[in-house]
């Protein structure tokens, strides 16, 4: 086999791994519980189980070369998780798919309003703690505080312009 | 001994976690241009290409993979982080509510400075417009066919995963 092959099938097997619980488990809890630790968990337990077949076979593998492959694979899975999770863009065009390809101003706003990504924005803002909602006003709590002040610190430094 | 873990590999790896600084130096100092962030990947490349040929060991297949794959995986994370500090909408939120909006109503007026949720939307019509993912004619908005290969992709793997409408 070519060099680097074996590492190759072995972290395609280690993310395979993954992949068949992490999906499983997502279909099940909801997305937004199936959410980082527990992919990350999940991401070790299939590394460690296809080291764990290398080594019962008893296949020399370069240890750290499966382990970048499969950490290259799963940040490519979490691109697209979140893309098509929280993807604003996506859900319009998902939106144009179910309508026939068309939409006028009053079905957009009907089938996907700001309002309505506001909602559901608020309620998921609302699910992670990190703010708070009393008789329809909003507040950041202490954690959404640490949150916001992370992303200024880094914004400060690599962004320029709008946001949103 | 079958798990093999020696110094090439450790020096392809760890050249490229130490060579990521390029990428963020490169990205501050042109901020705000969109090709900065490829142009930081392509610099850090060359950069961890050249750190791992001087520095001795001589690198095998396995570990310019081992390397290479981490390169990609640490872009690909700091993309998602770029992504999210530059369109991300709860974060855009949160900055309202720390400026001192509080209801629905207000954050919805007040979102990114006063543009206004309805920026939100458009702006990301005209991101559709700009791949040639969605087209608008006369205010209608018509998905091309790009546009329809990408949502049927979209939705097969919604449908597979039970994610939902998303967005």
């Amino acid at each position: 086999m070519v060099e680097g092959g074996i590492e190759i099938a072995l972290a395609g097997l280690a993310f395979a791994i993954f992949l068949g619980i992490h999906v499983p488990v997502w279909m099940r809890l909801g997305a937004y519980r199936a959410g980082f630790a527990l992919m990350v968990f999940l991401w070790a337990l299939g590394l460690v189980a296809a080291l764990g077949v290398a080594r019962w076979l008893e296949i020399p593998v370069h240890v750290l070369t499966v382990i970048a492959i499969d950490g290259c694979l799963m940040a490519f899975y979490m691109h697209l998780y979140t893309g098509m999770l929280r993807s604003v863009s996506l859900r319009l065009l998902g939106e144009l798919l179910a309508h026939d390809g068309e939409l006028d101003p009053s079905q957009l706003a009907e089938v996907y309003s700001p309002a309505a990504m506001l909602d559901g924005r608020l309620a998921w803002l609302v699910e992670q703690g990190w703010i708070g909602e009393t008789e329809g006003r909003y507040r950041l709590t202490p954690s959404g505080r640490r949150l916001l002040q992370r992303r200024n610190r880094l914004a400060s430094f690599f962004v320029e312009g709008p946001t949103g | 001994m079958t798990w093999m873990l020696d110094l090439p590999q450790i020096v392809a790896t760890g050249a490229a976690v130490a060579t990521f600084p390029v990428l963020l130096v490169a990205q501050a100092a042109r901020r705000g241009r969109p090709w900065a962030l490829i142009a930081g990947a392509a610099l850090q490349a060359l950069v961890w290409v050249a750190v791992v040929t001087l520095l001795g060991p001589r690198l095998g297949p396995a570990d310019w993979l081992a390397g290479g794959s981490l390169l990609v995986a640490l872009w690909l994370g700091w993309f998602q982080v770029i992504s999210v500090l530059h369109r991300g909408f709860s974060l855009q939120l949160m900055v309202e509510l720390a400026k001192g909006a509080e209801t629905r109503d207000e954050l919805a007026a007040r979102y990114a400075n006063g543009r206004g949720l309805d920026w939100l939307l458009d702006k990301r019509i005209r991101g559709l417009e700009a791949v040639k993912l969605a087209r608008r004619h006369d205010q209608v908005l018509q998905i091309t066919p790009r546009g329809l290969f990408v949502a049927r992709i979209a939705r097969l793997y919604k449908h597979l995963t039970g994610i939902g409408a998303g967005g």
